[in-house]
C-alpha cells in the first residue's frame, strides 16, 4: 500500500502548559514576598540595627540615671515610669522606619518593580502581601526589642527601688505598646516610601513627620496648638508607652487614644499608596 | 498570543504608542522592529499592565495581563537585565520569581543550568556583567516554562557566542509552538531571527508581514555603471531587458543585471566604462527608509521622484504582492553621517 503523502503543510507543534494553571494565590504572595525581604542584607542590618540602638540606649539611659542617682530630685526619680526602660525604642522607631521605605522603595531603585509585577500583576496583591509581611516581621522584630531592652534596663531601676513589675497592667501595655509602636512607624515609612517611591526621599520624609514636625508643633500656641503636637505621630507613640504616673501633665493623649491616633494615621497613608500603586504606571 | 487594539500611549502631549493593532501568533518569532524610542519598550510595558493604556486593550490569551491566573506560567518577559535587585543571589532572584506563582523550586536549578549561570547562581547580582543579567533575565522568562515569551532588545551586552544563543533559543521555542515576541532595533537581528516583522516608527505600526514577504519588498541591489558613452551604452543595456534607470550625471543604474554581464555588453560594442559597481540597499537601510520621518527626508533629497514615506509602504502593505515598491535612486547610497539606529538604548527610567 503505498503511502499518500498530502498537500497539508507540516503540522506545527502546539504548545501546551506542563500541567494545570491554577491560579496565584495571597499565600504563594506572602511567600514570596518573605522570600525577598530576608534574602537581602539590609533587611538583616536594619533590623540589627533596631535592636542594638534601641536596647543599647534603653540599657545606657539607665546606667546614666543610676549612675547619677544621687544628683537627682525626688521629683525626677518619682516620675521615673516604664518609659525609661523603654527609652531607646524612641530611636529604634528611626530605624525600623527605614525598613519599611527601604522594602517598597529599593524595589524602584532597583526596578525589581516591573519584575515583581510581571509575576504578581494584580497590584493590591502584591501591595498587601509586602505589607503583611513587613508588619508582621516588625511587630515580631517590636516586641522583641521593647521586652529585651525593658528586661535588660529594669533592673537598673529596680536596683534603687524604683519597681516596673510586668505585673501591672499599665506597665505591661507600655511595654507590649512600645512593639506595636515600632510596627506602626515600619508602615509608616513603608506608605511614604510607596508613595514617593524614592529611598532618600521617603527617609526624609519619614525623619521629619517623626523627628522634625513635633519640634515645630511644639512651639504652636494655644490650646489648639497643644492639641496638634498631641497628635503627631511620635507623641502618639509616646502616648502608647505612657502609663497613669507618667500622663499627668496633659502633653499625651491617653495610650489607646496614642494607638488609634498613630494607626489612623498609618491607615490612611496606607490607603494613599494603596490607591496610588494601583493607578500608577510602575 | 498577543492582542493589541487601538492600543495608545500618551505622555503628556507626546504620542508614544498611537492605535497599534497587531497580533503576535504562536508558532514562530515576530520581530518588533523599530529604531530607538520608537515605542517598543512601551507597548511591552502595556502588554505587561506596567503601564496603562492611554486607548484601546492589549490582551494576552483573551484577557488582560492582570487576569491570568498565574502569569508566569502563561507570559515569560525579559524586560531589561535590569529589573533585579542587586542584593540577592541569582538563586535567590528566581526562588522568589518562583514562589510568587507556585512554582516548584527544582524549577529554579533548570532554569539556572538552561541559561548557564551555575557557577555564579549563588553570587549576587550586583556584580554581573550585563550578559550574565540578561542571561538571568531570560531565566526569569522561561521559569514557568509559559507558552509566550516576550523579550526587549536580547541580545543587549551578550557577547557573540550569546547572541548565537539567544537565537537559536528563541527560535527553539517558537518551534515548540510557543509565541515568541523579540524587540530590537537592529534589521540584521531581526532578519536572522524572526519568522514575522512589526516595524514600529513614532508610536505608529507601519509594517506587519512575515520576514521573507518584507526582504523581497524592500532589500534592493541595482549595478551603477558610469561611462563616457553612456548615451550609446544605455540602449545596449535596456535591450538586454534590464531595466535601465538614468542619472543626471553621466551613469545609469542598471537593475537585473550583474556586472560581469554589463561589462560583456560594454566590451562587445567597444564602449569605455569608467565605473560598474554593484550598489546592495541593506535591509537596514529598507528599514530606515521605512522609519525615517516622510518630510524631512524629502526636504534633504531634492529631486527625487517617488516617495519612500511610511504611507506608501503602509498602502502596499495592505496589498500585499500587487505593487512592487519602485526603486528610488540614491537610497543605495551609503550613509555618510554612520548609523543612527545603532547606538545602544539607555534606560528610560
Amino acid at each position: 500500500m503505498q503511502q499518500v503523502l498530502g498537500d497539508a503543510p507540516p503540522a506545527r507543534p502546539v504548545y501546551r502548559p506542563a500541567g494545570p494553571i491554577e491560579r496565584v494565590t495571597f499565600r504563594e504572595a506572602l511567600d514570596s514576598e518573605w522570600a525577598k525581604i530576608r534574602t537581602v542584607r539590609s533587611t538583616f542590618w536594619t533590623v540589627f540595627a533596631v535592636v542594638l540602638v534601641s536596647v543599647g540606649l534603653s540599657v545606657a539611659l539607665a546606667a546614666a540615671y543610676i549612675g547619677s542617682w544621687d544628683s537627682l530630685s525626688q521629683q525626677t526619680r518619682d516620675g521615673l515610669d516604664i518609659s525609661y526602660p523603654l527609652i531607646g525604642v524612641n530611636f529604634g522607631v528611626l530605624i525600623i522606619g527605614v525598613l519599611g521605605v527601604m522594602v517598597i522603595s529599593a524595589e524602584y531603585s532597583t526596578g525589581m518593580i516591573r519584575t515583581s509585577l510581571t509575576a504578581l500583576p494584580r497590584r493590591g496583591v502584591l501591595l498587601g502581601a509586602k505589607l503583611t509581611v513587613l508588619a508582621g516581621l516588625s511587630l515580631v522584630i517590636g516586641l522583641l526589642v521593647s521586652f529585651v531592652s525593658y528586661f535588660a534596663a529594669a533592673p537598673f531601676y529596680a536596683s534603687k527601688q524604683v519597681h516596673l513589675p510586668l505585673g501591672d497592667g499599665a506597665n505591661l501595655r507600655a511595654v507590649l505598646m512600645a512593639g506595636v509602636y515600632l510596627a506602626l512607624v515600619a508602615l509608616l515609612g513603608f506608605a511614604f516610601g510607596s508613595l514617593l517611591r524614592h529611598t532618600a526621599g521617603a527617609i526624609t520624609t519619614t525623619l521629619g513627620v517623626m523627628f522634625v514636625l513635633p519640634i515645630i508643633t511644639t512651639f504652636l500656641p494655644g490650646r489648639w496648638g497643644k492639641g496638634i503636637n498631641k497628635v503627631m505621630p511620635s507623641q502618639a507613640g509616646g502616648a502608647m508607652m505612657s502609663t497613669p504616673r507618667s500622663n499627668n501633665k496633659g502633653d499625651y493623649l491617653s495610650p489607646p487614644a496614642g494607638f488609634l491616633v498613630l494607626g489612623g494615621t498609618v491607615a490612611v497613608l496606607c490607603l494613599i499608596a494603596f490607591a496610588l500603586f494601583k493607578r500608577r504606571d510602575a | 498570543m498577543i492582542k493589541a487594539d487601538a492600543l495608545t500611549k500618551r505622555y503628556g502631549d507626546r504620542l508614544a504608542v498611537d492605535h497599534a493593532q497587531f497580533t503576535v501568533e504562536p508558532g514562530r518569532v515576530t520581530g518588533f522592529l523599530g529604531p530607538n524610542g520608537a515605542g517598543k519598550s512601551t507597548t511591552m510595558r502595556m502588554i505587561l499592565g506596567l503601564d496603562r493604556p492611554t486607548h484601546g486593550t492589549v490582551t494576552v490569551n483573551g484577557v488582560r495581563y492582570d487576569r491570568l491566573a498565574s502569569p508566569l506560567r502563561e507570559v515569560g518577559a525579559l524586560l531589561d537585565a535590569k529589573a533585579i535587585h542587586g542584593g540577592r543571589t541569582a538563586y535567590n532572584h528566581l526562588a522568589v520569581l518562583a514562589k510568587a506563582n507556585g512554582i516548584p523550586s527544582r524549577r529554579v536549578d533548570e532554569v539556572i543550568d538552561l541559561v548557564g549561570l551555575h557557577d555564579v547562581a549563588r553570587k549576587r547580582s550586583r556584580g554581573f556583567s550585563l550578559g550574565m543579567g540578561q542571561r538571568l533575565g531570560i531565566a526569569g522568562a522561561l521559569l514557568g516554562d509559559p507558552g509566550l515569551l516576550m523579550f526587549d532588545e536580547p541580545v543587549n551586552g551578550l557577547d557573540p557566542e550569546g547572541i548565537i544563543w539567544i537565537r537559536n533559543l528563541m527560535k527553539a521555542l517558537a518551534a515548540e509552538g510557543r509565541a515568541v515576541f523579540v524587540s530590537s532595533h537592529l534589521m540584521s537581528e531581526m532578519a536572522l531571527t524572526a519568522d514575522h516583522l512589526l516595524v514600529i516608527g513614532r508610536g505608529r505600526i507601519l509594517a506587519d508581514q512575515p520576514m521573507a514577504q518584507f526582504i523581497a519588498q524592500h532589500s534592493l541591489s541595482y549595478v551603477r555603471v558610469a561611462s563616457p558613452q553612456i548615451g550609446e551604452l544605455a540602449p545596449r543595456l535596456a535591450a538586454k531587458g534590464w531595466r535601465v534607470e538614468q542619472r543626471p550625471d553621466y551613469s545609469v543604474h542598471v537593475h537585473g543585471a550583474s556586472p560581469s554581464q554589463i561589462g560583456d555588453v560594454a566590451g562587445e560594442s567597444g564602449l569605455w566604462l569608467h565605473e560598474l559597481t554593484l550598489v546592495q540597499s541593506s535591509l537596514e537601510e529598507a528599514f530606515m527608509r521605512l522609519t525615517a520621518d516622510s518630510v524631512e527626508y524629502h526636504a534633504g533629497m531634492p529631486g527625487t521622484p517617488g516617495s519612500p514615506a511610511a504611507a506608501t509602504v503602509q498602502a502596499e502593505q495592505q496589498q500585499p504582492g500587487q505593487q512592487q515598491q519602485q526603486p528610488v535612486p540614491g537610497w543605495g547610497e551609503p550613509l555618510s553621517n554612520g548609523n543612527p539606529l545603532s547606538n545602544g538604548k539607555a534606560g528610560r527610567r
